[in-house]
């Protein structure tokens, strides 16, 4: 059956049922709740954010009870103050890939018991002197600084900004060698590309690329909510555009 | 002695430490293998599938399904937080599927993640007859890890990439890998340091890989759950999509 034909078919589903698992191609795919379907995209609700895809892009729909609507109905199910109930929770929901459920579950554990040593590991707190601290407290407490979505060393950090001053300078000097009206031009261009890349960085840039180590995976994973549409964390294309030739 | 008797000594003086240094590098590839499985069991591993879960900063957590086959096939999921992305490289070319970061049709990989995508398609590992898949390869020295004393390797890849790797002068096997990136914009050296190893199929296969940026804190930690040899993988999962 083509694409298209199946996810027309998915559009005529009655209202109330639900299709959850959205297909792309090559084995892409999305897990969640569908919130909304037009001709020209489906809306997929993935529990830290929604993602829209374009209905061209979806193989088929398969309606089903997500591991989120589980999440869901188990979290209700789990009293407040039980923290083996919820480090439970977080484990089953780490398991299916619900990263942010997962730590819903492990920070709901250490909100009934502070000192749960499976639920603080979890969420990446370390025990520093006796005291669960956070992980960027740990990295702080060490000596680094936060730097672009990163932790590094004062020394490091003095050094890129240095490399990057003397770009700037070098950069600087060729552009003085420019027309005025040309350097005013690239000077803003420049600005709003850094302004865009220091953007993407903040919402979505942290730590190291998975394909680094294993040969696949996203440039960055998001740890913030993930937005609608994802915007593309890295850009193929050079970042900076080139300045204007005569 | 004559002068033409000095030469020859000094010639011979010059060899002997190279070739010295050539036979221990031999020597430490052969106890590799070995450390491996052997020759004869890692020839047997057409294909390979490993499945484990990714764990990097703030809890953050991803299952990973890795699949290689020969010759130099690879294809990795990686599912977080509902959406299922697909990298692979189909032997000579790479793709993906990436929702995470907004690709939800199949598209050719960025240059620089081919490479390495590539790179990691070698389903026995680099060492394992580098001379005829055309990589270099020297004997640095001997350093001390955390884990005891490691034999410091440089491996120039075929395609040109450099590296380094450590292999535990005990157990013969890769402890330690490092390699130049560039993370936005600037130069880093990737560690990715390898333990847990465990025998599938004969095969011994690192459980656990945690990598980081040298003199940085972050590190990336991939525990794998489960290793399956000869599983059958057909073609078309390796294939871009048209």
């Amino acid at each position: 059956m083509r694409p298209t034909v199946v996810v027309i078919a998915a559009f005529l589903l009655p209202a109330g049922v639900r299709a959850d698992e959205v297909f792309l191609k090559g084995g892409g795919q999305l897990s969640g709740r569908v919130v909304s379907r037009t001709d020209q995209k489906v809306e997929v609700d993935v529990g830290a954010g929604r993602i829209s895809v374009p209905a061209s892009s979806v193989v088929r729909i398969e309606e089903g009870r997500s591991p989120l609507q589980e999440y869901e109905e188990r979290a209700g199910r789990t009293a407040a103050g039980d923290a083996d109930g919820w480090v439970a929770l977080g484990n089953w929901a780490e398991s299916k890939g619900l990263s942010t459920q997962a730590r819903e579950a492990f920070h709901r554990a250490v909100a009934a018991s502070p000192m749960d040593p499976r639920a603080n590991d979890a969420l990446g707190n370390v025990l520093v002197d006796g005291r669960w601290v956070s992980e960027d407290e740990s990295y702080r407490a060490k000596g680094y600084v936060p730097f672009e979505g990163d932790w590094v060393t004062p020394a490091e950090q003095d050094a890129i900004l240095r490399e990057r001053a003397a770009a700037d300078e070098a950069d600087q000097k060729r552009r003085e060698a420019e027309s005025r009206v040309r350097e005013a031009e690239a000077r803003a261009a420049d600005a709003e590309a850094r302004a865009r890349e220091a953007e993407a960085q903040q919402t979505t840039s942290d730590g190291i690329p998975v394909w680094y180590a294993w040969g696949g995976g996203p440039v960055y994973w998001p740890t913030g909510p993930i937005v609608t549409p994802p915007r593309p964390s890295r850009p193929i294309a050079p970042s900076r555009p080139v300045s204007p030739r005569p | 002695m004559s002068a033409r008797a000095r030469s020859l000594a000094v010639v011979l003086a010059l060899l002997v430490p190279t070739l010295a240094a050539s036979q221990t590098l031999d020597e430490i590839v052969a106890r590799h293998v070995t450390a491996r499985g052997g020759q004869a069991a890692l020839a047997a591993v057409r294909t390979v599938r490993m499945t484990g879960h990714a764990i990097a900063g703030s809890g953050r957590q991803a299952i990973v399904r890795r699949e290689i086959a020969r010759p130099g096939r690879i294809r990795t999921e990686f599912v977080f937080q509902g959406t299922t992305g697909v990298y692979a490289w189909d032997g000579s070319s790479g793709w993906r599927v990436s929702p995470l970061d907004g690709g939800f049709e199949p598209e050719a990989l960025p240059a620089d993640e081919a490479v390495v995508t590539a790179e990691q398609a070698d389903i026995e590992g680099p060492l394992v007859d580098w001379k005829a898949k055309g990589h270099a390869l020297k004997l640095v020295g001997t350093d001390t890890l955390p884990g005891g004393p490691a034999h410091h390797l440089e491996l120039t890849l075929q395609s040109g990439s450099v590296r380094e790797l450590w292999l535990d002068a005990g157990s013969g096997l890769v402890v330690r890998t490092a390699s130049a990136r560039k993370l936005r914009g600037h130069d880093v050296a990737l560690e990715t340091d390898f333990g847990d190893y465990r025998e599938t199929a004969g095969v011994r296969f690192a459980r656990s890989i945690e990598t980081g940026l040298r003199g940085r804190p972050r590190r990336l930690r991939i525990v794998v759950d489960s290793v399956e040899a000869n599983v059958p993988l057909d073609d078309a999962r390796f294939r871009m999509p048209r």
